[in-house]
């Protein structure tokens, strides 16, 4: 008890004040500026310093990339036209030569070992498959100061119209996989002689393809539903397995960008709603992860070296951010809108395809009517501070 | 002889009273009527919304015409980003009639900054898009033909009477579209540059010409209903080898049939030949003789065969902006005045010359935003 005549004033209780106002030319940059800043970013237009620009406007957007472990990456356009090109890490980007006469809406790039890949694209005319020989892209040296360029050679596909819109593989016999649009063939490319067959079809394909570590090939179709072929025993399934979706929207359900991760599961996004998802291969248990960004459409994914999940939301009409998930703490965050400074100053509002280098880095693919390809760094984690010594 | 400022006895500023927290004028065009139409902007505050004004030039008057919250439905305390602008969007019809975009970065009410890109299609605080409209200038009647780019802004419009067409970018995402007179009929001719056009110009065959951010010339071919590159780019700094931050920033066809230009980052003169299947442009050197200058803006043609701009002093230079005529016929320039009129230091983006050859300029960055009026 207090005195008595002694003031009994309470305790002030605790107060929480808002952010101080931050003067008006450094709000932008603390608190509204929409770019990628947690890592680096550099941006590279489609074209080679010594050569006449040859990928032109409307067939630049960049469908589809593969990094091999020399530090090459190849890459597919999209457009009137497609064209491969390669990232030299030596010299930038140079122009192989177009794979198409007519216009392509989608493409697909596999590693076949070695030097070889194979490459395919697809459209509203059909679509082509070919394989390249990198040998001379991937040995350039010193002192060489325009792009080698090796030769693209045409493989046949099964049926006139087909076109490649996903590859999985190389299987364990050195085989590859290829899905078609808009027919859903499932083809098998064989070794060696790449003569193709029909193994499948899928009604309303989406272009993903998956070889699981069993020999299992997955993929995805009509209202988000996952199939899987075995091709030992030749048997197509659809599996009771969709991918998540808003309530009242399975007819309009659908996947893009399955990704098999270390961890043993398969992620994928959705094309509806931009949900990223899991897939168990073992349980077939789907899990909805959550959305990393208001917009709808994850457009394609890949795991960096760190573990994390990579990925792209961008909706129709929207606009492209990369965004990062945590597989083990299966947390989100929103890296932001993909603008450089270096050596091109450009943002990207469309981006539709990403693959990791050999160093962990991100190559990034833009898709619109001027394209570049950026090449984002994940931040190097910061070491921990010593232990001090222990005191004598 | 160092350089009088702006002489009173010709040159008044005519203050935009009736909307004293407006800051900026982006559009200012010359009606069939002989009158003077301005787009007065309010870019700095949040909540802002643009106005629709006319200077009566035998009156010697403002004359408000349109609140572009209420022509659009759009009030300022609609919480999203306001219809704050009318940016380089007024295009005069020969029949009187008036067309118009509006545009964004006006922040939402009670937000001090907005980006367009942070908030695409944010359901509550994104820009809804630019809307198309059309005053009548007869009859006073107001159009709105409702969002034409959704989350953009239509920073640019020109309109081609003769095929009934108008052309315009947007922003943020800079794509080149064209659309009928009532809006509809769009057509996306995709992204042309890094950040989106600031000048463009109708040749008298009724293609147009404009330019990426890094100075390329752009035209589009009104035949064949297609844009070409044309590869081929002004002066710019030895040091600045891809014209980067260096769009082509104003431009204006001249008695001689040459199209006449200023870029964004350096202080040279520019000019090409539309006439020619794939024009060169040509580097006409500096817009100031004798003096480097930072800028040139405000490129305005006169009814005698000059143009007038600005040539704005580079940091550490000399102080003030100087008026300067150029003719066209012996390409003399001419140091006219300093931008500066009763103590006061103005700067301007746009203008235009009436047939008395009255030069009217539209000041950017003042509040409250005003009108300069140089009469011969």
């Amino acid at each position: 008890m207090p005195p008595k005549g002694a003031s009994r004033r309470k305790p002030p209780v605790p107060v929480l004040t808002a952010p101080e106002a931050v003067e008006h030319a450094s709000l932008y940059r603390t608190k509204a500026f929409p770019f990628v800043s947690e890592g680096t970013v550099y941006c590279f237009g489609l074209r080679e310093y010594l050569v006449e620009p040859s990928i032109p406007r409307g067939e630049s957007a960049i469908g589809a990339l593969l990094a091999l472990a020399s530090g090459t990456v190849f890459g597919l356009t999209t457009g009137e036209r497609s064209h491969l090109f390669y990232f030299h890490p030596g010299f930038g980007v140079a122009h192989v030569g177009p794979v198409s006469d007519g216009p392509a809406g989608g493409a697909a790039l596999l590693h076949l070992g070695g030097n070889q890949i194979l490459g395919g694209w697809w459209g509203p005319k059909g679509g082509g498959l070919f394989r390249h020989n990198a040998t001379v892209e991937i040995g350039q040296g010193m002192e060489q100061f325009r792009g080698a360029k090796g030769a693209i050679e045409p493989l046949k596909l099964p049926e006139v119209g087909y076109g490649l819109a996903a590859f999985a593989g190389p299987t364990d016999d050195a085989a590859a996989y290829g899905l078609t649009l808009p027919d859903g063939a499932l083809i098998r490319i064989d070794a060696g002689s790449h003569r193709t067959k029909v193994v499948a079809r899928v009604a309303n394909p989406t272009p993903v393809l998956v070889l699981l570590p069993s020999g299992v090939l997955l993929g995805a179709f009509a209202e988000g539903r996952l199939w899987q072929y075995a091709p030992d025993e030749g048997r197509l399934t659809a599996l009771d397995a969709h991918a998540p979706c808003q309530k009242g929207k399975r007819y309009v359900a659908g996947v893009q960008g399955l990704i098999l991760a270390d961890d043993g599961l398969v992620y994928g996004g959705t094309s509806t709603d931009g949900f990223l998802f899991s897939f168990d291969p073992a349980t077939h248990a789907v899990v909805n992860l959550g959305k990393p960004n208001r917009q709808s459409n994850i457009r394609a994914l890949a795991q960096g070296h760190d573990g994390r999940l990579y990925g792209l939301v961008e909706e129709p009409q929207g606009l492209a951010h990369l965004f990062r998930f945590e597989p083990t703490t299966r947390g989100f965050c929103d890296l932001g809108v993909l603008g450089a400074a270096f050596p091109e100053c450009w943002t990207a509002h469309s981006l539709g395809a990403i693959t990791v280098g050999p160093n962990g880095e991100l190559f990034i693919g833009e898709t619109d009517s001027l394209s570049h390809l950026f090449v984002y760094y994940p931040p190097i984690p910061r070491r921990k501070e010593p232990t001090p010594l222990p005191r004598e | 002889m160092p350089l009088k400022p702006l002489d009173p006895r010709k040159w008044e500023a005519v203050v935009f009273s009736e909307h004293p927290l407006h800051d900026t004028i982006w559009s200012i065009t010359l009606g069939h009527d002989g009158h003077v139409y301005v787009g007065l902007c309010l870019e700095g505050r949040g909540g802002g919304v643009a106005q629709l004004y006319v200077y009566d030039t035998r009156e010697r008057c403002l004359r408000h015409l349109a609140d572009m919250g209420e022509v659009t439905g759009e009030p300022p305390d609609s919480g999203h980003a306001t219809q704050g602008k009318i940016h380089f969007a007024l295009c005069h019809a020969r029949d009187g009639k008036l067309y118009g975009a509006t545009h964004c970065t006006t922040p939402p009410l009670g937000h001090r900054i907005w980006s367009p890109l942070a908030m695409w299609g944010d359901p509550v605080t994104s820009f809804p898009g630019a809307h198309l409209f059309r005053y009548d200038t007869l009859t006073g009647e107001v159009v709105d033909f409702g969002v034409i780019t959704p989350n953009d802004g239509i920073p640019y419009l020109m309109l081609d009477e003769t095929r009934g067409r108008l052309y315009g970018v947007t922003y943020p995402k800079a794509r080149f579209f064209s659309m009928s007179l009532q809006g509809r009929d769009f057509r996306d001719y995709g992204r042309i540059s890094s950040w989106y056009p600031i000048s463009m110009v109708f040749d008298q065959a009724g293609n147009l010409y404009t330019s990426d951010a890094n100075s390329q010339l752009i035209k589009y071919d009104v035949t064949e209903d297609r844009l070409v590159f044309l590869n081929t780019k002004p002066y710019s700094q030895p040091w600045n080898t891809d014209s980067r931050y260096s769009w082509i920033t104003d431009v204006c066809l001249a008695p001689d049939g040459w199209v006449y230009g200023l870029t964004y980052s350096n202080d040279h003169l520019l000019r090409f030949d539309p006439r020619e299947a794939s024009p060169k442009i040509e580097d006409l050197g500096p817009g100031l003789p004798n003096t480097p200058s930072g800028t040139l803006r405000c490129l305005v043609p006169d009814r005698k065969g000059s143009l007038y701009y600005l040539a704005q002093p580079a940091s550490g230079q000399r102080v003030g902006t100087v008026l300067v005529r150029y003719d066209v016929a012996t390409r003399r320039r001419t140091a006219v005045a300093l931008m500066e009129l009763d103590g006061e230091a103005y700067f301007t983006w746009r203008g235009v010359c009436a047939p008395d050859n009255t030069l009217y300029l539209a000041t950017i960055g003042r509040v409250p935003a005003c009108l300069l009026i140089g009469r011969p």
